[in-house]
């Protein structure tokens, strides 16, 4: 059952960054909604689980849209592994938490991204990427992954999400 | 340590699908057979509801317009009729070619149409998903255009779906020929900033703001494409070529149907 909802919540999730959400771009960016869903359900259900979450969620987005197969896997999969350390010694209940974690986990994507595109001869400069994409992206994630935290933490509330919640 | 070996693979896996495959594997294909039917209908019903609202706020532009293509309509139409006997003259030459027994290198294309389903999610490339694949007769690196002009190309296929690299990515780039004058060759390439960038090969080509450019076959796109206009001319002092940032003759943000050229006898 749980699996089902998760699943069912990165596909539903994907359908809509990729078609629906695109008219939501501001100045070219567009929010990062699979990171801040593999951040938030990093924060309420630990490594294993942020881990695998980060795995499947980069997967659906490397098939479908990535140039090669793996980047995005592997970057939302550190980072749900990573703050799934943190899961037991934060409050869930401060709206605060996501955020510090969004802004934190969405500098890291772009920079193992850049790392990435580094080593397959994608090279960009680095200073256009920070004021052009990441400085933008950073406080749009913010801003959403408010919202993200609220809905998921609702429903994780539920017996069948078995997440302990402190 | 399951984390760490499965870092490995996927690094292998990166290692391996870099650069786009001819052919996805089978799960990857049969997961893009479900999601591109919804995508679509979303993707249309989000046109539908952008259109509807945008055109509530631009109605005076849009007499504006209406009354300076009707201008362009009355010049066209003159513009027309001389093109008409141009061709007239060109068949005349062809009739000739063919009584001389010369050599013509005319490739028969294909054309097939297919829709946009979904748009990037990341801020770092511009690909996009389109509701044909092999199942249509799609092939990598087959050229992708509009009505407006070319898009991109096609990177990787699925049985009925396709992932395309439009040309304002930063991984693409169009060897391309000024529209004035053929001998003026050159490449762009993307940029972050979603416009076009590139150079003349030639520096001491005189290219002014306002000059087309098409694709000139060198490169994997087909020949005679429109790319877009030349926005700026830049000439520094210090470098031998003349770059160029050129603005795109489609607008990226609303495209929808999408043209394939299919060409014959390649593989």
């Amino acid at each position: 059952m749980r699996a089902l909802i998760i699943s069912s919540i990165i596909i539903l999730n994907f359908l809509m960054q990729s078609t629906l959400l695109q008219h939501f771009r501001i100045l070219e960016i567009l929010p990062n909604t699979s990171l801040i869903i593999v951040i938030v359900f990093a924060i309420l259900s630990g490594k294993k689980r942020g881990a695998a979450i980060g795995f499947f969620t980069g997967m659906v987005q490397d098939i479908l849209l990535g140039n090669m197969l793996g980047a995005n896997t592997l970057i939302y999969m550190i980072i749900g592994y990573n703050i799934g350390i943190f899961e037991k010694n934060i409050y869930k209940d401060n709206y605060l938490t996501p955020v510090f974690f969004t802004i934190i986990a969405t500098i890291i994507y772009h920079l193992m991204y850049y790392v990435i595109m580094y080593m397959t001869h994608n090279t960009i400069n680095i200073f256009l990427l920070f004021r052009k994409i990441i400085f933008l992206e950073v406080i749009y994630n913010a801003i959403v992954s408010i919202f993200v935290y609220r809905a998921i933490f609702n429903i994780s509330k539920h017996s069948y999400m078995k997440v302990k919640i402190r | 340590m399951i984390v760490t070996f499965v870092t490995i693979i996927i690094i292998i896996a990166m290692g391996i699908t870099i650069g786009g495959r001819a052919k996805v594997s089978v799960p990857e294909n049969l997961l893009g057979k479900i999601i591109t039917p919804v995508q679509k209908i979303l993707y249309k019903g989000g046109q539908v509801v952008d259109d509807g609202i945008s055109s509530l706020f631009t109605f005076r532009t849009i007499s504006k317009e209406n009354k300076t293509l009707k201008k362009e309509i009355a010049a066209l139409n003159q513009k027309v009729i001389a093109l008409s006997l141009t061709r007239d003259e060109l068949d005349e030459l062809k009739n000739l070619q063919d009584a001389l027994k010369y050599v013509s290198q005319n490739h028969k294309k294909n054309y097939v149409t297919a829709s946009v389903t979904g748009k990037d999610v990341g801020n770092w490339f511009k690909v996009f998903i389109i509701d044909a694949g092999k199942n249509q007769g799609v092939r990598k690196n087959s050229t992708i255009m509009n009505g407006e002009g070319l898009i991109g190309r096609v990177y990787e296929v699925g049985d009925s779906w396709s992932k395309v690299i439009s040309i304002i990515d930063k991984q693409s780039s169009v060897s391309f020929q000024v529209l004035r004058n053929n001998q003026y060759l050159g490449v762009v390439r993307g940029s972050l900033k979603g416009e076009l960038m590139g150079y003349l090969i030639e520096p001491e080509a005189d290219v002014v703001v306002g000059d087309k450019l098409i694709t000139s076959g060198l490169s994997m796109y087909e020949k005679g494409i429109l790319i877009g206009e030349i926005k700026e001319v830049v000439k520094k002092e210090d470098e031998l070529l003349k770059t160029i940032i050129v603005e795109p003759v489609v607008n990226f943000k609303k495209i929808d149907k999408v043209f394939i050229i299919i060409p014959d006898g390649l593989d």
